[in-house]
């Protein structure tokens, strides 16, 4: 049961060759684990978070939740992006409703649904703003809303926390795992920062790049909440950088 | 980027009755003057009214052509590398060489004008409908797909919407080249209209009645660009991508 990547391989057909972005793929994330994707720039990370949600198909493999092909018409899946992809013409209310929307949820539904988000995610005040009136933590704050409206089984999150401050990164993270214990959905994260994902990860998929391969995953079994200045923390840290070549 | 325009009024919260009141007094100013030239405010207003008819009827079949067409030209690289050159070459055909055609086939009507002006028009409302298609920001799309966007809903709710910025801009030229051409065919070859009007006057040597009709025109413009297009750029940087 979870999420199992199926030995999965793209390559992209250019005018003049054929470009191998990920080899032979696989690995597994249980139900309700955090599984963070971890490799240099490059390496086809964000390429495979694009197969896994069904935004695009694999040349060869498959991708699988509890035992059923993984696609978007599911509505398991929801997506963070890494430069937040709100809609500039909707508000902070009807970006996270718009999902919902999409769906057919009818209004007074969607209502209740977004209001709670707002309180959760802590963007209280800000239903009637627009994107542009807002910082990149509270965008980022109103992407995570969005994909939480939709009450993931499986939430996917594309360096989320990459365009912002280390500040407001380090808020929404505990954001983020405080929203993870609540309602206990199966996280699949990208990042390129090694400590980011050995403070949130259960499970850490160390990738190598040209053609993207799965150099090693690690089991993260440090206590939670974790301490940040723990030697085990470090000990880890060390282990990760080691196994990333970039 | 906030909206700001150079002339103050315009940030104003009560611009539109200040808008209302100046064209009120212009338009009173307008009477006396007819009034005083002995010129049929009647058939100034009719000829105004004939050249606004084929503008707009003209404006909006173009704008739903446009958008049809820039999401069909646009649906893939493929579709694009064949159609975008033709396109780009029926863009340069001289306009104003479909009037005797036109005028062959419907005589000097309010089609023939039609006909002539959505030829005008559609180009710069195409071409900037397609350039905002191709700029749409990847993520948004994806976005807009994996919250479920489908077919109609898609179009609605992301597409329309995504590409509202370009349609403004586009249209505003549309509009702006669509008055240059209607003025134009109406002085050559159709009968009616303001053109027409500056034409009749400008032959029988009424110097005060052609200036009349001008100044008419300009304020009739500058009125609809002030109560239509400014508050709908204004909106539209509202909906625009942000880097």
């Amino acid at each position: 049961m979870g999420l199992v990547v199926n030995n999965v391989s793209k390559s992209f057909i250019l005018p003049d060759r054929e470009v191998l972005v990920l080899d032979s793929v696989s690995f597994d994330v249980d139900a309700g684990q955090f599984c963070a994707i971890i490799g240099p720039s490059g390496c086809g990370k964000s390429t495979l978070l694009r197969l896994m949600i069904g935004l695009d198909v694999p040349s060869e493999g498959s991708v699988e939740f509890n035992g059923k092909k993984l696609s978007l018409g599911m509505g398991v899946s929801a997506l963070v992006f890494q430069h937040f992809a709100l809609f500039p013409w909707l508000t902070v209310f009807e970006n996270i409703e718009f999902g919902l929307k999409m769906k057919g949820v009818d209004a007074a539904k969607r209502k209740k649904i977004v209001e709670e988000q707002i309180n959760d995610v802590g963007l209280k005040g800000y239903s009637d703003k627009h994107p542009k009136e807002l910082s990149g933590g509270m965008k980022q704050r109103v992407g995570i809303a969005r994909a939480l409206a939709m009450s993931p089984e499986l939430l996917f999150m594309d360096e989320p926390f990459s365009a912002l401050d280390a500040f407001t990164a380090e808020n929404l993270r505990a954001d983020l795992l405080r929203i993870w214990k609540k309602y206990k959905m199966t996280v699949i994260m990208v990042t390129h920062l090694v400590e980011e994902a050995v403070e949130l990860a259960d499970k850490i998929v160390i990738f190598s790049k040209a053609p993207g391969t799965v150099e090693k995953i690690i089991d993260d079994k440090l206590s939670r909440p974790r301490a940040k200045r723990s030697s085990g923390f470090y000990t880890m840290v060390d282990t990760l950088t080691r196994s990333v070549r970039f | 980027m906030r909206y700001s325009h150079p002339v103050h009024i315009y940030r104003r919260r009560f611009q539109l009755p200040i808008t209302l009141v100046i064209s009120a007094l212009a338009t009173l100013v307008l009477f006396i003057l007819m009034h005083r030239m002995g010129v049929s405010p009647r058939l100034l207003a009719f000829d105004l009214l004939a050249s606004t008819y084929r503008v707009v009827v003209a404006y909006l079949i173009s704008l739903v052509a446009a958008v049809v067409i820039g999401f069909l030209v646009t649906r893939n690289t493929t579709v694009e590398d064949v159609f975008l050159p033709i396109l780009d070459v029926l863009q340069s055909f001289p306009s104003f060489a479909i009037l005797p055609i036109a005028t062959l086939w419907f005589g000097a009507s309010d089609l023939t004008a039609i006909v002539f002006l959505v030829i005008t028009i559609i180009w710069p409302v195409l071409f900037s409908i397609v350039s905002g298609i191709k700029n749409l920001r990847g993520d948004m799309s994806e976005a807009a797909h994996v919250f479920g966007a489908r077919g109609f809903g898609l179009v609605w709710n992301f597409l329309l919407p995504a590409i509202f910025p370009s349609i403004v801009t586009g249209s505003i030229i549309g509009w702006g080249e669509a008055w240059d051409a209607i003025i134009g065919a109406e002085i050559i070859g159709i009968s009616t209209g303001i053109g027409a009007f500056l034409a009749i006057s400008s032959r029988a040597g009424d110097g005060k009645t052609l200036a009349l009709g001008i100044f008419t025109l300009l304020f009739f413009v500058f009125f609809l660009n002030k109560l239509i297009w400014l508050p709908l750029l204004k909106k539209s940087t509202q909906f625009a991508t942000e880097e």
